[in-house]
């Protein structure tokens, strides 16, 4: 039975990439023009108007890092994947409610959770390589340098990913339950993705936003990532921090799970599947 | 009926239909009001962060940006953005969203000119744009504790003021880049990136490369940008910017001049194509 989720997961990311396939300029555009633009150029400009002769003093009063672009390039990453992972499952049920497919994908026999994790899986998957994309060229045009210790990071990533599928899985119940909630997410994402500290850092927040800032996975991610990544200073010891990114990555994917699955038995009562 | 009493009774029809719309949708409004808060709030934090109370960086910013005033500085950039968006993909969506209903073609066949349509949409934009001016200026004055005189504030408005007959010219000129391309959304993403990366929405213009201050200073937005800064940050200063305002007035006889010719040949076209209500 597994065995069939994944081939069935597996099975909507071939979609989804043969969807992306016929639309290479959307795709492109998406996945790594759109967070170009609007997030790490307009980022990176205002971080070099700080810039003392070249070298990012003031930044490294917090984080104990110099180097700009690498601790930007990280947050783009953490940014993309929280955005994408949201935007992915969102879109992928409004989609297909638009287009009156949805009732066909809910009668067929795979378990819901497979269209969540398979457009979970597709926008991890073009937030990797639009991201390893970014920090080539952050290496190449804006002098980045990360330590050789920045592939431990890899297992915290991956443990935070666990986080992101539950945030993947609220946008799809938010998207379920309410319908229009478009701009409401596209708004989630973003500040979801602010208090991580992708493009400042948290210990600039006022203490209030820094507590839920402390709540979410992503936040624990980056930061781990930045540590063996570019040696800044931790948020908190080490092992607190590894506890902390599990604890909230695994609190996050079963308050997601729960809400899907309270969304999923409110619509078969209601019979309001279809309705947009 | 002279032309000018035509084209102004359907601006301001469209206006009408426009702002019944508007009503008929507050939550938009909320969330764009929304945006003008949390977005420069975010580079606020970001310009915190990057300066880490340093004053070696707090100094090199001033130097680059001719003012210590960061947050007011953003502020003000973002207000100018989402003024500009307004303004410049209002009318060309509004076009668009006639040709996906169907009813751009029963539109042409009105006897209102041709030409209005182009910028009938756009006036409607004052009411959130001011909206958002207005919420900015509130941030400033009440949650930052930043001083904004009468100065600063009629200067603001003048600027403002200044820069509605370009961005109405962009407008068109978007609008006529829609009727011909259809691809809206793909043009709103562009022309969306240019203006946040060339303009100077959220830094000083003397940290783009040499190479592209120019082309950056060639665009209205980075314009009507540095004037509004200058306005409300150094309204003592604004008399030394009459050059600039000029500038952005030239550029307005100029982009509503190409506007124009291109449109009539975007309906030409249309004509020998049979297009236009093409999507």
């Amino acid at each position: 039975m597994r065995g069939t989720s994944t081939q069935a997961v597996l099975a909507v990311v071939r979609k989804n990439l043969r969807t992306a396939r016929r639309y290479p300029l959307g795709t492109v555009n998406m996945t790594l023009l759109t967070p170009l633009y609007e997030m790490a150029l307009p980022t990176v400009l205002l971080g070099a108007a700080f810039l003392v002769n070249g070298q990012a003093s003031g930044l490294a009063r917090f984080v104990g890092s110099t180097d700009l672009a690498a601790w930007l390039a990280d947050g783009m990453l953490v940014a993309s994947l929280t955005v994408g992972v949201m935007f992915a499952v969102s879109s992928a049920f409004a989609s297909d409610r638009d287009s009156g497919a949805l009732e066909h994908v809910w009668g067929s026999p795979s378990r819901r959770d497979v269209f969540v994790l398979g457009a979970a899986a597709t926008a991890v998957l073009y937030s990797t390589v639009a991201n390893t994309l970014l920090i080539l060229l952050a290496v190449g045009l804006l002098h980045a340098r990360y330590h050789a210790t920045a592939l431990l990071a890899v297992p915290a990533v991956a443990v935070m990913v666990v986080g992101l599928v539950g945030y993947g899985y609220l946008a799809g119940s938010a998207v379920l339950a309410s319908r229009r909630t478009g701009a409401l997410l596209d708004g989630v994402g973003y500040v979801l993705a602010a208090l991580s500290g992708v493009a400042f850092p948290v210990a600039v927040l006022p203490s209030f936003f820094q507590v839920a800032a402390f709540a979410l996975p992503t936040t624990w991610g980056l930061d781990l990532l930045r540590h063996w990544g570019q040696g800044t200073v931790l948020l908190a010891p080490l092992p607190a921090e590894l506890g902390a990114l599990t604890a909230t990555s695994l609190a996050f994917l079963a308050l997601g799970r729960w809400a899907f699955a309270r969304t999923e038995r409110s619509l078969h009562r209601a019979g309001t599947i279809y309705q947009h | 009926m002279t032309v000018f009493t035509r084209v102004a009774g359907v601006v301001i029809a469209t206006t009408h239909k426009e702002l019944q719309i508007m009503r008929r949708y507050p939550v938009a409004i909320a969330v764009l009001l929304g945006w003008s808060l949390l977005l420069p709030a975010a580079y606020v934090a970001q310009a915190v962060g990057f300066s880490g109370s340093d004053p070696a960086a707090l100094g090199a910013f001033a130097d680059r940006a001719g003012t210590r005033a960061v947050t007011a500085y953003l502020y003000l950039g973002w207000a100018v953005y989402l003024w500009v968006s307004l303004m410049l993909w209002g009318p060309g969506l509004s076009l668009r969203d006639e040709q996906l209903r169907g009813s751009f073609e029963a539109l042409f066949m009105t006897p209102a000119p041709r030409a209005s349509l182009l910028v009938g949409g756009a006036p409607a934009q004052l009411v959130p744009a001011m909206l958002i001016f207005g919420v900015v200026a509130a941030m400033l004055r009440f949650a930052f504790g930043i001083p904004l005189g009468w100065l600063a504030l009629i200067g603001g408005l003048a600027v403002i003021a200044a820069s509605i007959p370009v961005l109405l010219a962009l407008g068109a000129l978007f609008a006529v880049a829609v009727l011909r391309f259809r691809d809206a959304e793909a043009l709103v993403s562009i022309s969306r990136g240019a203006v946040g990366v060339l303009c100077g929405v959220t830094y000083p213009i003397a940290v783009l490369p040499g190479w592209l201050r120019p082309i950056s200073n060639a665009l209205p937005p980075t314009q009507i940008i540095a004037l509004l800064r200058t306005a409300v940050l150094h309204p003592s200063s604004l008399s030394g910017q009459l050059g600039r305002l000029w500038l952005v007035l030239g550029m307005a006889v100029l982009c509503g001049a190409v506007a124009l010719w291109l449109f009539g040949r975007a309906l030409a076209r249309s004509r020998t194509t049979g297009r236009l209500g093409q999507f």
